[in-house]
């Protein structure tokens, strides 16, 4: 026999090779990800970014803050009542400030800009007995203030600029001007302005020598206080009166030296966002078009396109190119000549983190320390705080202890919880998983809720589960929730709100959050439709809604009384999910199968409506053009107004219908009627429910969490006042009694609050009692169903036992 | 000789001993393969062993265990999750659509592919586009074929067209039980290919000497087929069926991307079942039907090994 090996040797080297293969697949297996493989315990990565807060002057209201190229802070407040700047200077870092007001006159002024040099270009605005004036100044390095002007651009009123280096400037300008085409104008004024006797509109103040001036609207003040819409603009000693209509806007680069004009800003339509110069390039973000950089001859490049950042909220450009930005996911670098972003500080447990908390202004100091000056908008006057960002070599990579989060989707409500438990658990670092980014590519929903249900049933997974858009029932039912009874039993919450997942003396789920639906209309065609007869009747006796898309002609036209239809429905689907909102505990029965009874009231109601309405017949609703708007006025929350309230709002339909998710959305839709009689007010969502809502933010403890304490600490966390009290309007209300309070009090603060309004907002409350989240299978059946009874092609009866029919496994699966 | 060196093993008659003769009435006892000399194969095959373990025996073990436990596993509940399955309506539908299946598919697939096999084999040598093109199904991907599905079986799909254009009427191919004869073309036109492979394979091991010897002696082609391929094949049947069977569980994959957790009763399978108890975490239930799966195919494919092993010998 031919062996290549000594017969001898061949069984040792056998089972030397078998005995390796072995050894590498159990090693294989046992390893974690990260884990080190020697065989004795690597030492623990050391090194991890730290957040203080700095003291900031006070009395200060900062609005900016730079770093010049000497490393000294430039932190400039905003003095509201002189409509001035006022200059901080530090030399250590931002540890101490010294008050360092500008010359004369910039002090008075408002800076608009400065360069790393040091270099100033400023605003003023002087009251004048016909309006105020503005004028702008500039101040090189070194040397005293002097005027600014652009040649090319007479009566330039407001501008935004930007250095790009220290010679020339990025300027977006606004001014009243004559007929003739300006350089860089991209909005004519189209036949120039009027000119004014003086004595009609009185002797301009006399503004800086040379500069230019030009005056704004001011109240009481003749003619222009009595003629809305104009303006007093002087420039040169002559006085014009200026509608609106006369202003021209412009932009381009301009010498920081003589105001003259050195070429265009190209790609300036636009929206401009987050801007900042290295002393070479100016760094800016353009809405739609990524980060971009601009030299002072006006070339462009186009840096970075991609998503993955998300939007930029304070740039820092740094002399070396690189360009460094936060957002409310951390504080990320783009190196010179790269084209990824990388994160450099990562920042679910961060202040800037939290949801209401926005970016004003970021600089690297030379040690390599952040400073980032974050505005609190969930305070009325944005309240700013300086945090310092150090990465501290002696604390460990990790915390002590990690308490992971999970949630389908980014939920702001959680967001403000981990800034919120950063603070009063500095032990613990927080890791939040969103399974489903917004907008990312990645596994379907199915797949995410089965790779969370294996690492659950293998007694793993996160510590604190948001079942948000999650069938919920099954993760208690199963056992996989902890109890949440005693970490919630002394919080003083809404009972009818949070009463229905008390199951005696065990919570194993509880929403942080709920929206309600309501209808809006005078009170007495309200009074119509307390019912679910009375809803459906509501419909029939109103006239039918054309198929009408938002790019239709005519979409946005009011129609008169007699011709306005109930209630705006874009299709069958949102028939189904309208009607379904108020509808869906009552289709399921007790015994856990399907209430048939209830089941065949909603096929009524929805084939008497798609009749009366053509759904049938209508165009399939383009997901697209969706019309719903943010709407906020000062002092008030937010709302989001859909499609479904709009309608109402521009006078086609009788009634309004929103998920009400702050009280504001009561002086909303005030705001649509214009005091209109007779009274009008908002109830919930009649239904085959009764007092239906949604609760959102549903939180859970992991039941085989190592960390079962600290996991609950969190949910405490998340039903903080500070926490519940802040508004996010896509989250909805809050469930603890101090966070309505809370809620409730910077209600009464809004301009157009009246006690009936929260006379009305109590009500609504206090007649939600059934949480009402549709079956995902139950949903689908149901509107395939109500697409046939809309088509005909089904009758109630054959709706009903198909829905019977496609629910049978379902239920039998469960039984 | 050094140690361990195999020894050339002489007949006994060469070694001057007594030659035992057969008893009659007893099978003559071949002689057993030796462990000893076996002993390097045997570490060889210990990392497949291990990962065997790991990864197929050990979760099983597991699941049996979790069968009699509630879904976290923390509590024991004795036989409750197995009397709960087998009083569940849904796993009675599904469990009878899943033996319908394998009952109305296996017989036509065997005996399909035998037959493409067959027709193959005697159009020798043009026979070899056919034998490539048998075998495209299996090389599409799932998605392709669950969006021919709805191509083809929808509402308005072709076949529906195509009926129209006959004079026939429209047929919800996907809402009615004729989901379950489409199910079952699907399974066919997907696996014949591969089926006809392997009964290709088996034929060819048939020696051309017995039909030789057979021909010889008078006998006709089916006589041949009958009396030589068909006991010929026996080997290939085994395996050919033991595959078959286990395919019938893949089509799954096909039944759900067209319709979803909940399809038409008549193609709700066992999988179908067991994703969703998955998803609801019932894993206490999923388990106990798991094991009561594993059984049935178990003792079903060890009867159809003893019937091939009695009728091979």
């Amino acid at each position: 026999m031919n062996h290549p090996t000594k017969p001898w040797a061949a069984r040792p080297l056998c089972l030397l090779l078998a005995a390796a293969l072995l050894a590498a697949l159990l090693a294989g297996c046992g390893s974690k990800p990260g884990a080190a493989s020697g065989a004795g315990a690597a030492p623990a990565a050391m090194g991890r970014w730290a957040e203080s807060e700095l003291p900031l002057p006070e009395g200060c209201q900062p609005a900016a803050l730079y770093q010049l190229a000497d490393g000294t802070l430039w932190l400039m407040g905003a003095d509201e009542a002189r409509m001035c700047s006022v200059r901080y200077v530090s030399a250590d870092g931002g540890q101490s400030w010294q008050q360092s007001p500008l010359p004369a006159p910039l002090d008075a002024c408002r800076v608009l800009d400065v360069s790393p040099e040091g270099a100033v270009l400023a605003q003023q605005y002087m009251m004048a007995e016909k309006g105020a004036e503005t004028c702008f100044w500039r101040m090189a390095p070194g040397c005293q203030p002097e005027p600014f002007a652009l040649p090319d651009v007479p009566g330039m009123f407001q501008c935004s600029a930007h250095f790009i280096n220290g010679e020339a400037l990025a300027i977006s300008w606004e001014a009243y001007a004559s007929g003739a085409a300006l350089p860089g104008q991209n909005d004519g004024a189209g036949g120039g302005f009027a000119q004014m006797d003086a004595a009609e509109v009185g002797q301009p103040e006399e503004a800086g020598a040379g500069a230019a001036s030009s005056s704004a609207p001011q109240p009481g003040a003749a003619p222009a206080g009595e003629r809305e819409g104009f303006y007093t603009v002087s420039s040169g000693g002559g006085v014009r009166l200026q509608s609106e209509e006369d202003a021209v806007f412009g932009s381009g680069i301009y010498s920081f030296a003589d105001g003259r004009r050195l070429g265009d800003w190209p790609g300036m339509e636009g929206d401009i966002l987050t801007c900042a110069s290295n002393g070479q390039r100016l760094f800016y973000e353009k809405y739609g078009a990524g980060i971009l950089a601009m030299d002072a001859a006006g070339g462009q490049e186009v840096l970075y396109t991609g998503d993955g950042a998300g939007y930029l909220e304070a740039v820092f450009a740094a002399q070396d190119g690189s360009l460094y930005f936060a957002n409310d996911q951390g504080i990320h670098c783009l190196a010179a000549g790269g084209s990824l972003v990388e994160t450099v500080v990562e920042g679910s447990a961060m202040a800037f983190a939290h949801p209401q908390m926005g970016g004003q202004a970021l600089v690297r100091a030379a040690s390599g320390d952040f400073l980032l000056l974050l505005a609190d908008y969930n305070t009325a006057d944005y309240n700013c705080t300086l945090y310092r960002y150090h990465f501290d070599e002696t604390l460990p990579a990790r915390g002590d202890t990690v308490l992971t989060l999970w949630s389908l989707e980014d939920n702001e409500t959680v967001r403000a919880a981990i800034a919120a438990f950063a603070k009063t658990h500095p032990e613990a670092e927080v890791e939040y998983t969103v399974a489903q980014p917004s907008g990312a590519e990645g596994p379907g929903r199915e797949d995410l809720l089965r790779a969370l249900n294996t690492e659950l049933l293998a007694g793993g997974g996160p510590d604190v589960l948001i079942l948000d858009g999650v069938d919920y029932a099954p993760y208690a039912r199963q056992g996989l929730l902890a109890d949440l009874y005693g970490t919630v039993s002394d919080l003083k919450l809404l009972d009818n709100i949070t009463g229905p997942f008390m199951q005696g003396d065990a919570v194993y789920l509880l929403p942080a959050r709920f929206v309600l639906p309501v209808l809006y209309a005078p009170k007495d065609r309200l009074a119509a439709v307390s019912s679910w007869e009375g809803l459906i009747q509501s419909f029939l006796d109103a006239p039918a809604r054309p198929d009408a898309a938002p790019n239709d002609a005519g979409f946005y036209d009011a129609l008169p009384e007699s011709e306005r239809y109930a209630f705006s429905v874009k299709d069958t689907a949102d028939l189904v999910e309208m009607l379904l909102a108020a509808s869906a505990p009552a289709l399921l029965s007790e015994q856990g199968g399907l209430n048939d009874a209830a089941l065949g009231d909603f096929y009524t109601g929805v084939e008497a409506v798609a009749r009366h309405y053509g759904l049938g017949g209508y165009r399939p609703a383009n997901p697209q053009l969706d019309v719903a708007a943010v709407s906020s006025a000062s002092g008030e929350d937010p709302v989001i107004a859909r499609q479904s309230s709009q309608e109402y709002s521009w006078g086609r339909a009788l009634f309004a219908r929103e998920w009400m998710g702050t009280p504001a959305m009561l002086l909303w839709m005030r705001g649509q009627d214009d005091g209109e009689e007779p009274p009008m007010a908002a109830a919930l969502q009649p239904g085959l429910a009764e007092g239906a809502y949604r609760p959102q933010v549903l939180a859970a403890v992991n039941a085989a969490t190592a960390q079962e304490a600290l996991a609950k600490e969190f949910v405490r966390t998340l039903l903080c006042d500070e926490v519940q009290g802040t508004v996010f309007y896509l989250d909805g209300l809050p469930v603890t009694q101090s966070g309505m309070q809370i809620v409730e009090d910077r209600f009464r603060s809004a301009r157009r609050f009246t006690p009936e309004l929260l006379e009305n907002f109590h009500a609504l409350l206090a007649a939600a009692k059934t949480p009402s989240l549709p079956n995902e299978t139950l949903r689908a059946s149901l509107t395939a169903h109500a697409e046939a009874l809309a088509k005909g092609t089904e009758t109630v009866q054959q709706a009903v036992a198909g829905t019977q029919k496609d629910l049978e496994l379902y239920f039998a699966e469960r039984g | 000789m050094p140690s361990g060196a195999k020894r050339p093993l002489r007949p006994a008659a060469a070694r001057g001993g007594p030659v035992p003769k057969p008893r009659p009435g007893r099978p003559v006892l071949k002689p057993r393969p030796r462990f000893k000399g076996d002993a390097g194969a045997v570490w060889f095959l210990l990392p497949s062993l291990a990962g065997l373990t790991v990864f197929v025996l050990g979760p099983f073990a597991l699941t049996v265990y979790r069968s009699f436990t509630d879904a976290a596993g923390r509590r024991w509940l004795g036989a409750a999750n197995y009397q709960s399955v087998l009083a569940n309506a849904a796993f009675r539908q599904a469990a009878g659509n899943t033996a319908r299946f394998i009952c109305v598919c296996l017989p036509l697939l065997l005996g399909g592919s035998l037959l493409l096999a067959l027709l193959v084999r005697a159009a020798r040598p043009c026979s070899r586009p056919f034998q490539t093109s048998f075998l495209l199904p299996m090389a599409l991907p799932v998605a392709s074929i669950a969006l021919l599905w709805q191509l083809l079986f929808a509402q308005k799909g072709l076949a529906n067209a195509l009926l129209s254009a006959l004079g026939g009427r429209p047929v919800d191919f996907m809402g009615s039980g004729a989901a379950f004869w489409v199910l079952i073309g699907t399974y066919l036109w997907k696996n014949s290919g591969y089926n006809m492979v392997l009964w290709l394979a088996g034929l060819d091991g048939v020696p051309s000497a017995l039909y030789e010897a057979a021909m010889l002696d008078g006998a006709g082609r089916w006589q041949c087929f009958w009396r030589i391929t068909l006991p010929q094949l026996g080997p290939t049947l085994g395996l050919v069926s033991v595959l078959s069977l286990l395919n019938c569980f893949k089509v799954f994959r096909e039944a759900y991307l067209v319709a979803g957790a909940y399809p038409h009763e008549s193609i709700y399978l066992l999988q179908h079942l067991f994703n969703n108890w998955f998803s609801s975490l019932d894993l206490g239930r999923l388990s106990a039907a798991a094991v009561l799966l594993a059984l049935a195919l178990g003792g079903l494919i060890l009867i159809l090994l003893r019937l091939l092993n009695r009728s091979g010998e």
